[in-house]
């Protein structure tokens, strides 16, 4: 009688979890007989969609702060006007996407604004760290992978000015941003800190 | 009875469900993605102190090198051996006012200073026609060969790269790029006697 029992409540849950979750039927439909029939219905996608960000020094989620720290430089580096500093750089990474993805996407747009600030008219990245009355005069600049500029606003797709997009194949696909600072003026009398939170949109089209 | 075996199939169901929607979403995200990235920097007015050293001690720019005999730098492989004449450098950052700068060394060479081969040429007229080969810590060359620009089809002998990654210095701490010298047959017949003098500029990058 119990084993009965046990084995009701078996197929019973049973076959209203699978009625549940394929025709979102009543909890309360019952079976009449001891034996029925299951039909199981699923697939096996390719991993997790993840969207990744890397440097040679950390990793984040795109969905995290992502910090990047361009280190203690000397103000003498950027007295001049158009100076500019070293490249650094961080990776972009898309993992197992494809279920995320229009079928046979092969590459996704990449866009990155300044959170609560505007950038520059030629596409570039103020210092919103604002100390004492400073000026900003330092920005950061994205470059490509001529070593030119790349102006933030641009958004034709065919212009080497234009943040490039990351190459997908199969859901996934990686692509290295490089960015500099840059001064058109030289660095503020009273600037000693950068800082820039940013907004990293990536989308399809 | 029938209460509590519907109650034990609802137990079931939602934590099924549960689990199906956590499992879903992993995988069915949309896009676009937004995400969020900080970029820091300090800036200072405060430089490092870059000094010359040799075996550790400070010591002035110029390097005398252990002389060697052109029957010795003529045979074998046409350098002089490491261990009895090569003569051990290092560029060495210090006095830092404050952390995480961080620091690389750059060759900063001309094309009168180097052969084809990325050594030193003798600079000293009527002395020997040998060269200087400079090696890192690792023994590998450095080979002070032109570096191509970015974007350009030139290339120059700026920002000759030591081998080395760039190193973070923090207040009371030095950094110390090493480096040996040592002679070489020129890229042509074997080395003749006399002087051989040098120059190699250098330079220091913030990143």
């Amino acid at each position: 009688m119990n084993s009965n029992l046990a084995n009701k409540r078996f197929y019973f849950s049973l076959l209203s979890v699978v009625m549940n979750l394929l025709v979102a039927t009543s909890l309360y439909a019952q079976t009449t007989n001891n034996s029925a029939s299951i039909t199981f219905d699923g697939q096996v996608n390719s991993g997790t969609c993840s969207i990744q960000f890397s440097d040679s020094a950390e990793t984040g989620n795109v969905n995290q702060t992502f910090n990047i720290y361009m280190g203690t430089i000397p103000r003498s580096m950027f007295t001049a006007a158009n100076s500019r500093g070293v490249n650094k750089y961080f990776t972009l990474r898309l993992n197992n996407c494809s279920a995320a993805l229009p079928a046979n996407t092969t590459k996704v747009r990449v866009s990155i604004t300044p959170q609560g600030g505007t950038l520059t008219s030629d596409g570039k990245i103020p210092n919103s760290f604002n100390n004492g009355g400073g000026t900003n005069k330092m920005m950061l600049e994205f470059v490509n992978d001529l070593g030119n500029p790349i102006n933030l606003n641009s958004t034709d797709e065919n212009s080497t000015s234009t943040l490039p997009s990351i190459p997908v194949t199969n859901g996934s696909g990686s692509r290295r941003y490089n960015f500099r600072y840059f001064t058109a003026e030289g660095i503020a009398p009273n600037e000693n800190k950068f800082e820039s939170n940013l907004t990293v949109t990536v989308s399809v089209n | 009875m029938m209460k509590d075996t519907v109650m034990l199939q609802i137990r079931y169901a939602l934590y099924i469900l549960l689990m199906c929607s956590g499992f879903m979403n992993s995988y069915a995200q949309t896009f676009p993605y937004t995400g969020a990235m900080k970029v820091t920097g300090d800036f200072t007015t405060n430089t490092c102190k870059v000094s010359t050293r040799v075996n550790g001690a400070n010591s002035s720019l110029t390097i005398i090198i252990p002389p060697v005999t052109d029957t010795d730098l003529n045979q074998g492989d046409g350098f002089s051996p490491l261990a009895a004449s090569a003569r051990t450098f290092s560029i060495a950052v210090s006095e830092c006012q404050g952390n995480n700068y961080k620091v690389n060394v750059f060759f900063d060479v001309s094309s009168n200073l180097v052969d084809n081969r990325g050594h030193l040429k003798n600079t000293t007229s009527a002395g020997s026609n040998a060269v200087l080969q400079i090696l890192n810590e690792s023994n590998n060359p450095v080979l002070l060969t032109p570096v191509s620009n970015q974007g350009t089809s030139s290339s120059t002998y700026t920002n000759v790269q030591t081998g080395y990654e760039p190193r973070t210095v923090n207040t009371g701490e030095i950094a110390e790029f090493v480096f040996k010298v040592r002679y070489s047959r020129p890229e042509t017949g074997n080395a003749t006697p006399g002087r051989v003098t040098a120059v190699l500029p250098f330079y220091l990058n913030y990143q």
